[in-house]
């Protein structure tokens, strides 16, 4: 390497590619809300000021680096503002030994579906190939009224990956006031356009309350449910705030979307079964239109989709209250607003990036 | 491209990121994000001025707007002190890593010599418009680059052999 090169290695790519994502619309708005040399600019609506909400500890689980990833379009990913990396069991899932029933057991009460769930879960199969892939579909309300849908992959090795970002970006508008506000700018868009990067010696963390593990310590998780709830007991104390069960909740959806072991995954579910006040419902459609199981905790702001089995994750979506930004140097915690949702479509262990698990 | 709002956006998207680049060498992330967001106020403001090569011209308005920040009277860091804490954890723990002796090589060398290889190496900026952001005349810039590379250079074979010798 010549010494430009290695000065050139020195740019945060992570936390700039981060900070445009988050910062643009809102930049842009403010910008463009105000006159331009003598001329006025005819404006629509102003923007709400964001919320400022201090957070009862809701989500505390984020991917911190990976943000950049896939990010991403993080960091080499590609995740998006809110995004995180995440994916659902799928490649795994397809692994599973089918099980004496093709047809799931009927389950009648969220305990005994993720207590099901984590039956099959431990009889999954574990790391294969070298890179964890994960495809996610993420659906990102924005300030200005729109929803602005993307789809993320990204592989990693542990130091090495690639991420493909802000794929398929489709935005939409829940009320047609907001719409029109938007056609009348020329419909600009709000979201940037599809990225790819590789990486390498990158040290991404999964972030977990109070604690950032690396890929290799998250694959090192305990496998039995009481060393696991105790290791996230004290994930939840460093982190502070927010009570254990919605805790437990935001940091199921990291574990069961990331590379953990099958015991690992089986243990978070078994973890979850344990929580006060499950609700379940049951034929709700995820984001993508695919049929399974909600389950939320009484009064939580997040509910998680699973499939019939209870074994395979399929979507995260939060209703609550609109989180602050917060966070700075290395790592992001990512807010999230009313209506955020990921759909994991896929993910599993490949040889190589560019490598997608065979479709179930 | 006529339309003014859609030649913002784009000068938005290609060059915000080079823009907060160079702030958050000077700043704190948030004053580095407030000066590049500020940064593209101004320039949307005056977009009418802007010229055909607008990134030199909008490096100096946030260099500007980091020097009236400095006069607030925040304590001055180092940019190899702020690039350190803004690099992947695992990065700066591996001892051999091509990033953690570019910036130990880089923490050898004076601000003004930092800005000039970064200016080149970052954004590949010829000496007539690294010279306008750095404020200086562009021979005196070359110059500037010049030594500013033979003394990273020095630093980087001492910063080898020392890291190998430790291992």
């Amino acid at each position: 390497m010549t010494t430009d090169e290695l000065i050139a290695a020195l740019r945060p790519d992570d936390i700039l590619d981060e900070t445009y994502r988050r910062r643009r619309e809102g930049d842009l708005a403010r910008a463009l809300a105000t006159a331009r040399s003598r001329r006025v600019l005819p404006r629509v609506r102003p923007l709400p000021l964001r919320a400022r909400l201090a957070l009862a500890g809701t989500v505390a689980a984020g991917l911190a680096a990976a943000v950049a990833v896939p990010a991403v379009t993080g960091t080499a990913m590609p995740a998006g503002p809110g995004g995180g990396r995440s994916a659902g069991q799928a490649g795994q899932a397809a692994e599973v030994s089918p099980g004496p029933a093709a047809t799931p057991a009927v389950t009648l009460d969220a305990r005994s579906l993720l207590l099901a769930g984590a039956e099959r879960a431990a009889a999954e199969t574990g790391a294969e190939g070298r890179y964890w892939f994960e495809r996610t579909r993420t659906f990102e309300p924005l300030e200005s009224g729109a929803v602005v849908a993307h789809s993320d992959e990204s592989w990693y090795d542990g130091r090495d990956g690639r991420g493909l970002s802000n794929q398929d970006v489709v935005t939409a508008f829940a009320d047609p006031a907001d719409e029109a506000a938007w056609k009348e700018k020329g419909s600009p868009p709000l979201w940037p356009g599809p990225q790819r990067r590789d990486f390498s010696r990158l040290a991404l963390k999964w972030e977990i309350g109070g604690r950032a593990l690396t890929m290799d310590e998250v694959r090192r998780l305990p496998g039995d449910a009481g060393e696991l709830e105790r290791w996230l007991r004290s994930a939840h104390r460093n982190e502070g705030g927010g009570s254990f069960p919605s805790f437990v909740f935001a940091a199921a959806r990291y574990l069961l979307s990331s590379p953990a072991s099958p015991a690992t995954r089986a243990a978070t579910l078994r973890i979850l079964a344990g929580q006060p006040g499950l609700t379940l419902e049951r034929g709700v459609a995820d984001p993508l239109g695919r049929t399974g199981v909600a389950v939320a905790a009484d009064g939580g702001d997040v509910r998680l989709t699973v499939d019939e089995s209870g074994a395979r994750l399929l979507a995260f979506e939060y209703d609550g209250p609109d989180e602050e930004a917060r966070g700075g140097g290395r790592s992001v915690h990512l807010p999230f607003r009313k209506g955020f949702k990921v759909a994991y479509e896929s993910s599993g262990w490949v040889t190589a990036p560019g490598v997608r698990p065979r479709e179930e | 491209m006529d339309d003014p709002e859609a030649r913002f956006t784009a000068l938005y998207d290609r060059h915000y990121r080079s823009v907060l680049g160079y702030a958050l060498l000077r700043a704190e992330r948030q004053a580095a994000e407030d000066v590049a967001g500020e940064t593209f106020l101004i320039a949307w403001r005056r977009l009418d001025g802007v010229p055909e090569q607008p990134l030199p011209w909008l490096l100096g308005v946030a260099r500007n707007l980091l020097r009236k920040h400095h006069e607030r009277g925040r304590r001055w860091t180092t940019s190899a002190e702020r690039l350190a804490a803004l690099l992947p954890e695992g990065d700066v723990a591996d001892e051999v890593s091509d990033r953690r002796m570019a910036l130990e090589a880089l923490s050898t060398l004076p601000e003004h010599e930092v800005e000039a290889v970064i200016l080149a190496s970052w954004y590949g900026l010829g000496p007539a418009e690294a010279a306008k952001v750095a404020g200086c005349s562009a021979r005196a810039f070359s110059v500037r680059l010049h030594r500013a590379r033979r003394r990273l250079a020095g630093a980087l074979d001492l910063t080898r052999t020392t890291l190998q010798e430790q291992r």
